[in-house]
Formats: structure tokens, sequence, C-alpha cells
């Protein structure tokens, strides 16, 4: 299984280090923001677009590029429990859960992976970040109807998370590997508010009402964080700063459609989120910021014709007019190399915010990978395993075997007979009926592990009962296959 | 009991919730105080916000604390207050609590020791204060300091207060807490009173040398300069390098100024130097000034120009065209410009120090840095949002102008985002109380001016700190010549290898052994082996529920 992030960006076996290439990183994203803002100044703008793009996946793929293992596998419980079923579903089939012979439905992640590679589809949340700062920056240059629509993609690859919305707990950027299904609805939701707002039905009021739907859709069925009223305001007002000012600026002088929309509609689902659990907040903000950053593009342009309407800094560069594509062009450079260079995306650094991201950047045990390769390649895919609390999620995760107990990730239903059959496995004599019916056949175990159970070592399983060993490593790992058991 | 700073039981507050509750009052307050500014229309309202907003950060961070802010997290603060507690319990002003130990910052031991009456335990109440008293002194300094000479206009007094605003408040940003350098805020005002006390006299050290005419206001000037240094050398050394980069810019943008300018910051710089120099001898010779090792190098993870300039990209930026202002309008502005590219120039100057590994103080330099950006960008800010008004015909008036900055800057200053538990590494530790071990035990040491302990390091830089009690060797406190000959002294005396202890610490004159359960593991004793020693003697034992414990034993003639 590949467990390096590198792999996938075809940095080959070299993970990035958090500690000695972040600085470099860093200084290359600053000389992408001057680049994009001097581009700017010279009437390039989709080139300074590119670059904007360039610069918000350097940063924010630097991370993914950092992670010595998928986002939050074998430390965050919900997305060990999500990795260990896509995994199990792809290895082994069926639509069982992880737990042998617990229920599951097929969603549309293990069905990608039964498809698809599925490390790639372990990958995925981890590679979400760049992905979407990327195509949603795109979508709103391709599919906004807006005059602006280039210098708002600029804007949006630096400024869809804000210090201050961050710390508020509900940050764009922070939360798109940690809810990889929401941030793909998000997307897919924000795509179609964009392209909607192309449509000019006979109707007007058909124009608001079909992406006021689509945000309902995609801010359904709401889930943590959730924030109180005074957060909320705080969240849609002071937290907003610049953008809030620009934003409304922006929609009072030019009331585009879609910014208009996505901002009042995000604001007001914002504070829906607040008394209603159905709605999730951090999609409505992220909406909401995506409404004021698309306005704020709109009051920006103002803003420099303003300026150099005015000759309030005519003074000084007059001696550099040849520079500029035009006059107004001087603000709307500093405004972009500004944006971008002290966003936060750019100075994003998961490594002290998110402890989930902290211990991503540890990689799985070598010898525990080991293992699970060598079960993975040579145990039969539809049998299932007893393992220690400690390693059954690392069995269903990263060899793809279910396993009869995880106690921490997930309790089925019938966990006192499968606790009675583990106990009888391990004492050597179990049930050949019950066996059976979870299609048990293997143990996994490392040293230390089922003391409880009275075993001083892993090798002293056998002495117990008829039990073969497949596998050893020389760190003490075990593989067992169950012989005979008791009629 | 377990009271906070004021006395209040604090051990029920739910802390997360009453820093909510802070972070969510804040910005109301500071509205309406902004609203209240159409009516009182002064400019002393909109500074007198400034420093309640930094008494509001101040005591947001020290109400649910059970000690004294950082004192045991922070090894620092530890230092510090066993430095000065020396002096207010009457010991001899260049000398620390550890014996034969030079004091590096004698103006501010001088100055504690005066403020709480020579009693450390009035001491240990007010440290707290001092911080609120540097946060609130620096902007109320920096107002006064920036006004006009008598008989001339000046500077606005609504630019005055905004520039105190954004120099406490807006100096530090929201995401510095994951940077490097921590939040500067915190880690001047709240960790280091010692060191912002120099901040209080940098704007009168500006002040002195923009205006000096005559002989006289430059001997004012080097003189000030000089108790700067006494201060916090760091902040006089930074002042010097502004000045001189005040004279060369002034030579290269105003060349008929240049003269002037080169004759008072040489004279002031000279003055200074020459008053300060036997200072900074002690400090060459008594400090390892040189001392290189890989650990003063710039960090790998710190993109070292970046964090000077994109890290807070708008304030730069402000602070870039700000200086340009300060420049243009007159000498008092040169001189502050000077500072802020001065600051510039010694933070870059880390990339060779880096490669000499003599990278030293870099976190006061970028804290000094960071606030002369602050105050530039106030400076260009005011100046914008003046010209933005006026385009828009929005009106003259200074206060709207004011107001208007003030609540554009409100969610970026620092009370709006300032989560000590999360942002400040020393706050969880600060919650707890010290361990009642120490406290009981200085209290039983405080007032005895002649005893000197030997022992556990750790232990008695904690007896020094509270008490001022004078050790043979503190824990982290710079390393005395003969550290090793004290270190194996003690150690030998508790294992009872030694003839006659007395007689062997008399050239420290040790009188008492403070020892812990570590420190008697580490030797290989146990409690009762030092009872049984005939020069041992047990004074007091403090022992917790939990085990540990610290046992005072003084030093006795043997029994017979």
């Amino acid at each position: 299984m590949t467990l390096l992030p590198a792999a996938w960006l075809g940095l080959g076996a070299h993970p990035l280090d958090p500690m000695y290439d972040v600085a470099w990183a860093r200084d290359l994203c600053a000389l992408l923001a001057l680049g994009a803002g001097w581009l700017e100044l010279r009437g390039r703008r989709r080139a300074a677009l590119g670059l904007a793009l360039a610069m918000a996946v350097v940063a924010a793929g630097f991370w993914s590029a950092a992670l010595r293992r998928p986002y939050g596998v074998l430390i965050d419980p919900a997305i060990t429990r999500w990795a260990a079923d896509t995994m199990v579903t792809s290895r082994a089939g069926g639509t069982e859960t992880f737990l042998a012979g617990e229920p599951g439905t097929r969603g549309p992640w293990r069905a990608l992976a039964t498809r698809t590679s599925p490390d790639l589809v372990l990958w995925i949340p981890s590679l979400l970040p760049p992905v979407i700062l990327l195509v949603s920056a795109l979508g709103i240059a391709l599919l906004w109807p807006g005059r602006t629509a280039v210098l708002a993609a600029i804007l949006w690859a630096g400024a869809s998370t804000g210090a201050l919305d961050a710390l508020r707990g509900v940050g764009f950027l922070d939360f798109l590997w940690r809810r990889p299904g929401r941030a793909l609805e998000w997307l897919v939701g924000a795509l179609l508010v964009l392209a909607l707002s192309r449509w000019r039905p006979r109707r007007a009021g058909l124009a608001a009402l079909a992406p006021a739907i689509v945000m309902l859709a995609v801010c359904a069925r709401g889930s943590p964080p959730r924030l109180g009223l005074a957060d909320a305001l705080l969240l849609l007002t002071l937290d907003q700063h610049v953008w809030l000012a620009a934003g409304l600026a922006g929609l009072a002088s030019v009331r585009d459609p879609a910014a208009l929309v996505l901002t009042a509609g995000g604001a007001g689902l914002v504070l829906l989120s607040t008394g209603l659990g159905a709605v999730d907040t951090w999609t409505a903000a992220a909406l909401y910021r995506l409404g004021l950053v698309l306005a704020g593009s709109q009051a920006v342009e103002e803003l420099a014709r303003h300026v150099a309407g005015a000759g309030l800094v005519a003074g000084g560069l007059a001696r550099f007019r040849h520079l500029a594509a035009a006059p107004e062009r001087w603000t709307t450079a500093a405004v972009v190399a500004l944006v971008l260079a002290g966003s936060y995306v750019a100075w994003w650094d998961p490594s002290r915010m998110d402890p989930v991201a902290r211990e991503s950047l540890a990689p799985v045990p070598e010898a525990l990978a080991q293992a699970a390769d060598w079960i993975a390649g040579h145990t039969d895919p539809q049998a299932s395993f007893v393992a220690h609390a400690d390693y059954a999620p690392a069995v269903a995760v990263l060899a793809g075997r279910r396993v009869l107990r995880a106690p921490g990730l997930a309790t089925a239903p019938d966990d006192e007979r499968r606790r009675r059959l583990e106990q009888a496995v391990l004492a050597g004599e179990w049930p050949e009926a019950l066996r059976r019916r979870y299609d048990l056949r293997y143990v996994f175990l490392g040293p230390g592990q089922f003391s409880e159970q009275g075993l001083e070592s892993p090798e002293a399983l056998e002495s117990r009962g008829s039990f073969r060993l497949l596998y050893q490593s020389d760190k003490g790992l075990r593989v067992y296959e169950l012989g005979e058991g008791r009629r | 009991m377990r009271v906070n700073l004021f006395g209040v039981d604090v051990r029920s507050l739910d802390v997360p919730a009453f820093l909510a509750a802070a972070r969510t009052l804040f910005p109301l307050l500071a509205l309406a105080w902004l609203a209240l500014l159409f009516r009182v229309r002064r400019a002393g309202w909109l500074l007198g916000g400034v420093v309640l907003a930094n008494a509001y950060a101040w005591l947001e961070t020290n109400w649910p604390l059970q000690r004294l802010y950082a004192l045991g997290p922070s090894s620092d603060r530890l230092n510090n207050l066993a430095m000065t507690q020396a002096v207010v319990a009457g010991g001899p002003l260049l000398r620390t609590a550890q014996v034969g130990h030079l004091q590096f910052e004698p103006f501010w031991a001088a100055l504690t020791a005066l403020l709480s009456g020579f009693d450390p335990a009035r001491q240990l109440r007010l440290y707290a204060v001092y911080s609120l008293l540097t946060a609130g002194g620096f902007a109320l300094s920096l107002y006064a300091a920036t006004r006009g000479r008598a008989g001339e206009p000046g500077w606005s007094p609504w630019e005055r207060a905004t520039m105190a605003g954004f120099a406490t408040l807006l100096s530090s940003a929201a995401m510095d807490w994951a940077g490097p350098y921590r939040v500067p805020w915190a880690m001047t005002f709240m960790l280091k009173p010692n060191h912002a006390v120099g901040l209080l006299l940098v704007p009168w050290v500006v002040r002195a040398v923009a205006h000096a005419r005559k002989g006289r206001d430059r001997l004012l000037a080097g003189l000030l300069l000089h108790l700067l240094g006494w201060a916090f050398v760091i902040h006089m050394g930074a002042v010097c390098v502004g000045l001189v980069a005040f004279a060369v810019l002034v030579t290269l943008g105003r060349r008929s100024e240049a003269r002037a300018a080169w004759w008072d910051v040489g004279v002031a710089i000279g003055i200074n130097v020459l008053v300060v120099s036997p200072y900074l001898v002690l400090l060459f010779t008594s400090y390892g000034v040189f001392q290189s090792g890989p650990r003063l190098e710039i960090p790998p993870a710190s993109p070292h120009l970046l964090e000077a300039t994109t890290r807070t990209a708008a304030l730069g930026a402000l602070a870039a065209w700000g200086a340009v202002v300060l420049f243009r309008r007159d000498r008092l502005g040169r001189a502050w410009c000077g500072q802020a590219a001065g600051a510039l120039l010694l933070w870059l100057s880390y990339y060779g120090l880096h490669l000499l590994q003599q990278a030293k103080e870099r976190d006061d330099v970028y804290y000094w840095l960071r606030v002369n950006l602050a105050l530039c960008a106030a400076a260009g800010a005011w100046d914008l949002a003046g010209r933005l008004l006026r385009s828009w015909r929005a009106g003259k008036g200074e206060v709207l102008r004011a107001a208007v900055l003030a609540a554009a800057a409100l969610p970026f200053a620092l009370p709006y985002w300032w989560d000590p538990s999360r942002m400040d590494l020393y706050f969880p530790g600060s919650l707890d109380p010290i361990p009642p071990r120490y406290v009981e035990m200085a209290a039983r040491l405080r007032g005895d001016r002649r005893a000197v302990l030997a022992g556990d390091t750790g232990a008695s830089r904690w007896m020094a700190a509270l008490g001022g009690t004078h050790v043979l060797v503190a824990q982290d406190f710079s390393m005395a010549r003969d550290w090793r000959d004290r270190v194996e002294y003690a150690s030998a005396a508790v294992r009872g290898q030694l003839a006659d202890p007395r007689a062997e610490g008399a050239r420290w004159g040790v009188t008492h052994f403070i020892v812990t359960p570590a420190y008697l593991a580490e030797n290989g004793v146990s409690l009762a082996d030092l009872e049984a020693r005939a020069f041992f003697h047990l004074v007091t034992l403090v022992r917790e529920p939990d085990g540990n414990f610290v046992a005072l034993f003084t030093l006795v003639s043997p029994r017979p």
C-alpha cells in the first residue's frame, strides 16, 4: 500500500519535511504572489491567475506532500473507520463494514474504491486542500459571468480562509481534509451556483431561487463545528474585516446576482445553523465568504478606478507610469500581491494548528506496514482476524482485512459474543460454529498484547491450541492461522 | 487558599468559557467606546481606549491564573524574578541571588526594588502589574513623546493616539502564535516587562535626538540613551542602529540636514558609549556574549525575510507608506523612519550572524521590528484614511478619521483574537498555583539575609525567586566560572564525602542545603542518611500529599 502522499504527487518516496522544507516553500509562495502582482500591474490578469493558483497549490500542497500517512488514518477514529471500510470493501469485497459480519452500506467512497485504486481513495481527502482551492478558483474564473471574474478568482486563491474565521473554528481550508465529503459537496454546490448565475430565465425570481435551492441542499445535514449566535454574528461581521467592507461596497455598486445570493444566503444559513442542527455552519460560512470575495473584487476595481481618478498616489508613481498597463492597475496589483503574500493559505501551518495533521506527519511504524503488506498478499481476503485493539485498525486499513473486534474504533451490537469468541480463540479452544459465523481464520499478535488473557508473548499462543505460524517479523509481530477448533 | 492575583478563588472558573466570553465582549465594548468618541471628541479618549484595551488583554490573561504568569513554565521568568528579588531583599544592586553573579539588568532590579519597598512578598504581588504598567505606559509614552515642541503645532494628537494603538495592539497578529517567535505582545509585555520597560524610554530618546539643537540637548539625548542601555541593552543597541539609519537616510534624502543629523547622532551615541561602557564591559566579561553554537542559527523552518515582510503583509505595506510619510514630514518623523529602517537592517543582519552561529536574541529584535512596523503603519494608515475620506468628501474632521481607522483596525487588535489558552505557551502551566512546598519553604527562609543555599538547583532557584534567598547555583542561570566546583561541592557534602562541609563551603558562604527527592536520588542518598550526617541539621521539611517534598538543612558544628 502506498502510504506516502509524495508518491501520488510524483515525488517518489521523498516526502517534504515540515521542518526543513517549509521555509523555501514559503519563499516560493512569496515569489509567486509578487509575480502575480507584477503580471496584474502589466495587465496580464490571466497569467496572474496562473501564478496565484500555483501559489495556492504550493502552499496547501506542501502540507499534503509532507504527510507521512493519509490525513488522520490510524489517528482520528472517524477517519480511520472510513478508511477501514473503504479498504476492506475494496480488498475483500462485500458490503459489510470492517467488522466481520456487520452489515454496512455501499457509499460512494466504497464504490469508488472498488473501481479504482483503494490507496488512491484513501489519499483523496489528503490531497483535497490544493485541489479544492484550484478547482474553485478556476470555477470562479470560468463560470462566474461577473466582469471581475478573473480578479475574483485570484483573490479567492488567497482569501478563501482568513485567520479570524480559522480561529473561530470554521476556517475553510482547515476542514478540507477533515471533511472530504462535505468539501466535495461544497465544491459542486459552489460551481453550480456560479454556473446558474449565467442562466437568465424569463422569471427573475427563478434566477435567485435555483441557486438558493442548491445552497440549501449543500448545507443540509449539519455536523460540527457549530457556533453560538454571538460567534456567528462576529463571524459574519468583524471576522470578515476588509472583505465585509469590500463585499458590501461591491454589492451596493454592482448588485451581482450570484454574489448577492451567496452572501445573503450564506449569512442566513450561518445564522440558521446556530439554531438548527440541520444546517452546516462550515459549508454556509464558506459560501458566504465566496459571495463576499466575488462582490469584493468588484469593489477593488471600483476603488482602483477611484484612486487612479483622484490621483491619490499618482504623484510618487509618476516616474514609473510606463510599468503599469493602466493607472488603476497600481491598486489592483498591490491588492493582489498583498492578499496572496499575506494570505492564510501562504502561512498555513497545520502541524501547529491541527493535532490530527501533526500526528499524520509521523509515519506508520515500518514493521506494522510490512506485516500489513504481507497479510494483504498472503491471507484469504474473505477471512477475518483477531487482533488487539492497538492493531485491529491497522489490519483493516493497511491490509484490507476484516477484524472480529476493534475496541475504541467501533463496537458491533453482538460485541459480547465476539468478545467471548476472541477469548476462546486466545485460549486455543473455540466453538467451530461461531468461528465460521465470522469466517475467523487468523490471529495477528504483537509483543505485550492480550497479556490480560495470560499471553506473555506472541509465541505463547502456539502452546495453547491448533495454531499455525504464517508470519513473524524481527519486531515480534506474528500472524497465526487457526487450525481445527472445538465442534 | 487558591486564588488569583486579585484574591478571588478561581478554582471553579470555566477557563475556556471565560476566555470566549472575554473575546465576545471586547468588540462590543470597543465599538461603544468609539461611538462615544463622537460625543467626547478628544484624542485623549481614543488614547484611553488604547490603554484600556491593553489592560483588558492583561486582565483576561491574568484573571484565571493561580500563580504569577509564566512563573515556572518559563525559565526566563523565574530567572528574572530571582535576579531582582535578591536586590529587593536588600542585597547589593549589582548582584543577583546566585553567589558572585552580576546583574545584567540592574535598572530593572533597582526600579522594582524601589516600587516594592524592598519587600520580596510585595514584589511577588506587584510583578504581574508591571506587565500592565509597561504595556499601558508604552502607549502613553509614545503619545507624549511624539507631541510637538513647545510653541510648535506638532503631529495630530489623533494620529499619535492611533500610533499608540497600533504599536501596542497591532504589532501582534492573529496567527503569530503559530510562528517561531510567538505573539510579540505576550512575549514582551506579559513575559518580560523587564524588556518592555525599555520601550517606555525609547520614544523619549528618539524625541531627544530629533529635537536636539544645542549641546545640552545632545547631552540629554546621550544620557537618555545610556539610561535605556541600563534598562535593556538590546533596545539601546537597536536604537543606536536606528539613529545611524536616520542619519544615513537624511544624508540620502535631505542633504541640507545631514551634517546636523550626523552631529546629533554621533554625540548622543558617543556620550552613551562613554557612560555605559563599564556596563558593557561587565556584560561582555560576565556573560558569554560571543559564545556560538548551532542553536544560535536562524530556525530552519523560519523564512527569515518573510517573517518581517509578508507574515504581516498588509501591515508591512502600510508601514512602508508610513515610513515615506514620516520621512517627508519633519525631523521627528525622519528619526522614527530611521528606527524602522534600522530595525529592518538589524533583522537582515541575522543572515550574517546565522553563518557565524551568532544569531542571538532574535526574538527581541523581531518584537522591536514589529513595534516599529506597527508604528509606521499607523502613520501610513492615518495618511491614507485622510486622503480617502477627502476624496469621498466624507468630511475633514479628525474625529471621523480616527474613529473609522480604529473601527477598521478593531478585528486585528490583540484583544479581539487573543486566546491565551491556545496561543500562549505559558498560560496553561500558570493556571495551577505554585507547588505549596516551595511557597512554604520560601516563607520560612524569607528574612534570613545571611542564608546561602546549596543543593537542588531547581529548588534553589524557586527560593531565590520567591524570597530573594542567595543560592550557590540556580538552575538555568548563566554559569559561574567555578560552577563545576560548586556543583561538586554540594554533591560531595550530601554524599558525606567532605570532612567539613561548613569549612569547604565557607568561600561561598554556604549556610544551608535544600534537597528534594530527585536531588537525593541523583546523589544516591536518602533523607534519613542526610539527617544522620554530623554537619546537617534538619530545619524544615515540607511534604505534599503526593509524596513530593523539600527539606531544608542547616550546616552546624558536629554534635559531640
